[in-house]
């Protein structure tokens, strides 16, 4: 799981997916990731499949961080899927693919859209608070990220973390981390005393935000209805 | 520690509805008792903390597969309350990683939202006389434990009353089986014991150690 490394390309990728409207891809992601829960049919779950690889393609997402990001639901559903594989071999099959599937929508999503914009569109949903802290865990983690890894290779450099010392690494993990709490606390501090000085009243502002940004939005939320109402028709030719 | 790592598309609908219906009414409690002002002063820490658990969740402890969750931790840190927001918040991050389905966020706050407000309740009201290390170490293991046997009710739920998965039983295997999985059941329990245990010992090092250096980050 390296945030840092999803966030760089979603904020720097320079596709036309990534340049549309983060409303238009939610709305995609959502119809996809339906499309994968209300399958039945192994054929339309692979349709599905194919449409987010073509998305992925047009989207330039680098094929070994998607796949790397897969291997997570495709473990865990395997292992689901291994409990009725005697019974039904395409029935464990269907839940490998849906379950694979179903993640690759939200990966694609957040692959091409920055976390900041998904939680501006959450705001339309969910109450402000829990947006703030959304905001303030994202702003967080990439510095607390980066002391945590100073912090890391300097015990490493001092061997003290050893791959089969499970019990030192503990110690050392633990002191880490009640370092890094004493220095959030801190900073929590701090940070709360500049955004109250900047108006902060328990909302931070999300500016104007516009929900279809073009055209190219239309074709994407329009795409995604197409799939979705493709696996959910029973078709019979 | 527990922490639901279901994909998408596993458990019925049913089951991540209800999931969602709870946790969104759990919230809306939380932020109706919240008082502003009080809680508008925490989010930056809460946020924070949240941001903690991800880094947390992201080390491995060496050669087992084991990482730290910290939701204890948080719910000592901050309280039953704001712990929940923070958990709700990490596995909506979580989720849009893959790491468990995005319609298990729901299931997977409930679940450890109860080591939440179980540790932070035995913590902060119940064991208030015990020395810090083993106070936190009964806390977190206590609440770890609740919270696995709901985890595993919640399986057991989901695939008993036909979830998204098909179960056969077939009694003609059923001796040989039961021996086979008792063993599966010994060594998957020897593994969550010793992750509990794990989780304890890491909480409990890290509160000792901030309790003597800032006691006054501690919840009251």
């Amino acid at each position: 799981m390296n945030i840092a490394h999803i966030d760089n390309i979603s904020v720097n990728g320079d596709s036309v997916i990534h340049k549309s409207g983060g409303t238009a891809k939610i709305i995609f992601a959502v119809f996809i990731l339906s499309g994968f829960l209300f399958s039945t049919e192994i054929n339309k779950v692979l349709l599905l499949g194919v449409i987010l690889i073509i998305a992925s393609i047009i989207s330039r997402i680098p094929p070994g961080t998607a796949f790397g990001l897969l291997i997570y639901p495709l473990f865990f559903s395997s292992f689901f899927a291994l409990l009725i594989i005697k019974e039904s071999p395409q029935e464990g099959l269907l839940i490998i693919l849906k379950a694979t599937g179903a993640a690759y929508s939200m990966i694609w999503l957040i692959l091409t859209t920055p976390y900041i914009e998904i939680f501006s569109i959450l705001s339309l949903i969910f109450p402000s608070v829990i947006i703030d802290i959304l905001f303030f865990t994202y702003r967080s983690f990439f510095i607390l990220l980066e002391k945590m890894e100073n912090i890391m290779k300097s015990i490493k450099l001092k061997g003290g973390y050893h791959f089969l010392d499970i019990i030192k690494n503990l110690k050392n993990i633990a002191g880490i981390i009640g370092l890094l709490i004493i220095h959030s606390f801190e900073m929590s501090e701090r940070m709360y005393k500049i955004y109250s000085l900047r108006g902060y009243d328990g909302k931070l502002p999300q500016g104007d935000m516009k929900i279809i940004r073009g055209n190219k939005d239309y074709i994407i939320i329009l795409a995604g209805i197409a799939a979705f109402t493709g696996v959910i028709i029973p078709w019979s030719i | 520690m527990s922490h639901l790592h279901i994909p998408d598309g596993i458990l019925s609908p049913f089951i991540w509805v209800s999931g969602y219906l709870v946790t969104f009414v759990i919230l809306y409690l939380i932020l109706k008792k919240g008082e502003s002002d009080s809680l508008r002063q925490k989010i930056p820490f809460t946020g924070i903390a949240a941001a903690l658990m991800l880094i947390a969740m992201s080390v491995p402890l060496g050669i087992i597969p084991v990482h730290l969750s910290l939701a204890s931790l948080t719910a000592i840190l901050l309280g039953p309350g704001l712990g929940f927001l923070a958990v709700f918040s990490v596995n909506i991050i979580l989720a849009l990683v893959g790491h468990g389905g995005i319609t298990l966020v729901g299931i997977n706050t409930l679940v450890i939202g109860t080591e939440v407000f179980i540790s932070s309740f035995l913590f902060r009201k119940v064991l208030t006389k015990m020395g810090i290390m083993s106070r936190t170490f009964l806390s977190v293991s206590l609440a770890l434990i609740v919270s696995v046997a709901l985890m595993v009710l919640i399986f057991m739920t989901a695939f008993g009353t036909g979830g998204e998965m098909p179960f056969h039983i077939h009694n003609d295997h059923h001796i040989e089986n039961q021996n086979e999985s008792f063993g599966e059941f010994a060594l998957l329990g020897s593994i969550v014991l010793f992750g509990i245990f794990i989780e304890g010992m890491a909480t409990s090092l890290i509160v000792r150690y901030f309790s003597k250096v800032r006691p006054d980050i501690i919840s009251k």
